[in-house]
């Protein structure tokens, strides 16, 4: 039960995380509607991937694991393109949007981004879904203990989708606008995770197939087959042995990334600072 | 196709623009899974079915046997995971590229891989395990 658990687990979060922090994002601007159509969108990718997987299962044909690949690692790759443009979004409006939460840059946030956000979100699911559709219904032809091993990939999504709903909860709790730099960093870990997964993902794919030298061994913390590993390696993108590749993708990303989060704003505001701040509902 | 709305400020425009881009995307791209599902892989990789069918099983030292010989040609692997618990994977390189691969072989799971391999010699790759790597010298 453990090691199916295990498989679910890790790719539900890989998922459930970014469709968490989308949710939280349209939650805080008010969006009902568009997180409506976000579950919608969520939904339907879940459809299309178990349809996929139990069509192949019927035609008796294996996943194209090469297009599969290649598939993950562009949707990757654009899921990192819109964290990245939210992220230096919100750093240039950040000042305005802590002085008044009904500026027009806010409104533009919330009117133009929406879509995007949701896209994301369908595509991480969708990302996913395809190899996690193809596993269930090869744990439905188990050979040994076919109850456990369903029953254990199913809590293992359940699981996920309880990580997920907690960092929605999280998300819309705190005030997104006034921990700026905290929401900011959260994004530039969960966009080096998929900078790290795109380098996996391009060498399975046949595209990138430099740097595959073991850079270092990491399975005494990310043990391969453990609830950690599952936790670590979904959320954070890291590989229990990554290669050069993955870890500098990775580094790559997040130090640069951090730095335009943390760098303090060199432009000066003291006439802002002597006039009294605007009365807004908090 | 949508269009995008007379842009009353220029970010707002721009932002059309990327959603639409983005959308043009995915559709291509659900295009192109669906062409290669249907197609042939073209490099002699994964998808030629038959063949004589050779047993590896996951074990917490890698892939076994460690040492594979066969001729080229079609062939099919049946993949069995007896209770490995970080060894889930089985794939074949051919120097860093990889020529075929089964991910998601949990304890008690067993799948198939079918494979076209031309002669050469080529590595097992079962990450998690002890020894992890095997041979397979493919004889014409």
């Amino acid at each position: 039960m453990l090691p199916t658990f295990v498989i679910g687990l890790r790719e539900g979060v890989e998922a459930s995380l970014i469709v968490g922090i989308v949710a939280a994002f349209l939650r805080q601007e008010g969006r009902t509607d568009a997180l409506r159509r976000m579950w919608l969108g969520v939904a339907a990718a879940i459809v299309v991937c178990l349809g996929v997987g139990v069509g192949l299962e019927l035609l008796n044909e294996s996943l194209p694991q090469r297009q599969q690949e290649m598939l993950e690692t562009v949707v990757a790759v654009v899921a990192l393109a819109m964290i990245t443009y939210m992220i230096v979004f919100m750093r240039r409006h950040a000042r305005t949007m802590r002085r008044d939460l009904q500026d027009k840059a806010g409104a533009a946030l919330a009117a133009g981004s929406a879509t995007a956000l949701i896209l994301m979100a369908f595509l991480a699911v969708l990302r996913e879904g395809f190899e996690t559709a193809v596993f269930l219904v090869a744990t439905f032809s188990a050979s040994t203990s076919r109850a456990a091993a369903v029953g254990g990939a199913a809590i293992g999504i359940a699981a996920a989708v309880v990580i997920g709903a907690a960092i929605y909860r999280g998300g819309v709790r705190i005030n997104l606008a006034r921990f700026f730099t905290a929401t900011a960093l959260v994004l530039v870990v969960v966009a080096g995770g998929l900078a790290a997964f795109a380098a996996h993902t391009a060498h399975e794919a046949g595209w990138l197939n430099v740097g595959q030298g073991r850079a270092l061994d990491a399975s005494a913390v990310i043990d391969p087959g453990t609830v950690r590993a599952a936790l670590i390696t979904g959320v954070l993108g890291i590989q229990p042995k990554p290669v050069w590749a993955e870890l500098v993708a990775w580094v790559g990303y997040v130090v640069p990334a951090a730095l335009l989060v943390l760098w303090p704003r060199r432009r000066p505001d003291s006439a802002a600072r002597t006039t009294p701040p605007l009365v807004h509902a908090a | 196709m949508t269009r995008c709305p007379h842009p009353a400020h220029p970010s707002t425009a721009r932002r059309c623009a990327a959603r639409s881009a983005a959308l043009a995307l995915s559709v291509v791209l659900g295009a192109a899974l669906l062409a290669a599902c249907g197609g042939d892989d073209g490099d002699g990789g994964a998808g030629a079915a038959g063949g004589p069918t050779t047993e590896i099983t996951l074990t917490d030292e890698g892939c076994e046997p460690a040492a594979l010989q066969m001729n080229a040609g079609a062939h099919t692997f049946h993949i069995t995971n007896e209770g490995a618990a970080g060894v889930t994977e089985f794939e074949i390189l051919s120097g860093e590229r990889i020529v075929a691969e089964v991910e998601g072989i949990a304890a008690g799971l067993d799948r198939t891989l079918d494979v076209r391999l031309d002669a050469g010699d080529y590595v097992t790759y079962c990450p998690g395990g002890e020894r992890e790597k095997g041979t397979l010298t493919v004889t014409a």
